[in-house]
């Protein structure tokens, strides 16, 4: 991580185009200035894409009557199960996460929104240091 | 008009807070050494969380029950991952099985 961001004056741009994408891809690569490269084009991307699509969403937006008789409700988790899925195969990961994931079901008639999310937090006792 | 420039600070302040947060975790992330096994964990931790945020928004919608179609969509999505598929498709299959169900006035 420490490599990606840059120093001193660097570091202050290199921090505000930091997300998941662009740390994803900047630590996925083989060599430090393929590293330091995959992380800066991601992350000025993202900086210049995100804004530009959010708008033309906005736009776009106005002629979806009702994003639900399409689906786009499911979509998101969706995604986000396909993107962590590899992960889970292994027990390592997956114990924790699962009983986690449970928790927070459990937790949601009792706890205001967004809170639910943070419980799982505790399937975290089940982590042990395996394969 | 208020409620424009109370917007307006909002935005601002909820930017200067994340901007804040990251830099501290950067900062903070390059004078700590964790163990290989504490980092494992962390990442680990990230992974639940993700998972906790797709379990409760497959199946519920603020406290109530997200209903059947969408239960069955991100079912779906789940069996596609599992079985390595791309996730463009994973993304299209859950979308057009949910409205699927809903155009035959599942909910």
């Amino acid at each position: 991580m420490k490599d990606l961001v840059g120093s001193k004056a660097m570091s202050w741009l290199g921090c505000h185009i930091m997300n998941d994408e662009s740390v994803v891809f900047g630590i996925s690569q083989s060599t430090h200035e393929k590293r330091k490269t995959a992380y800066w084009l991601c992350g000025a991307g993202i900086a210049l894409f995100w804004p530009v699509s959010v708008m033309a969403g906005a736009y776009i937006g106005q002629f979806i009557p009702d994003i639900k008789a399409i689906g786009l409700d499911a979509v998101f988790p969706a995604i986000l199960l396909g993107l962590i899925f590899p992960a889970l195969r292994s027990r390592r990961t997956r114990i924790p996460a699962t009983s986690g994931a449970l928790i927070s079901l459990a937790a949601v008639p009792f706890v205001p929104a967004g809170m639910p999310v943070l419980f799982s937090l505790l399937g975290l006792l089940a982590w042990r240091n395996r394969k | 008009m208020t409620s424009h420039s109370l917007m307006i600070a909002g935005i601002a302040v909820l930017a200067a807070g994340t901007f804040l947060m990251r830099v501290a975790g950067y900062r903070l992330g390059s004078r700590l050494n964790f163990s290989p096994a504490t980092q494992t964990m962390l990442s680990d931790a990230a992974t639940t969380l993700l998972l906790a945020v797709a379990a409760t928004s497959a199946l519920f919608e603020g406290q109530h029950f997200a209903g059947y179609a969408r239960v069955t969509g991100v079912s779906v999505a789940l069996f596609l991952a599992w079985r390595k598929a791309p996730l463009m498709v994973i993304i299209i299959a859950a979308a057009a099985v949910t409205a699927l169900l809903r155009g035959f006035g599942i909910q």
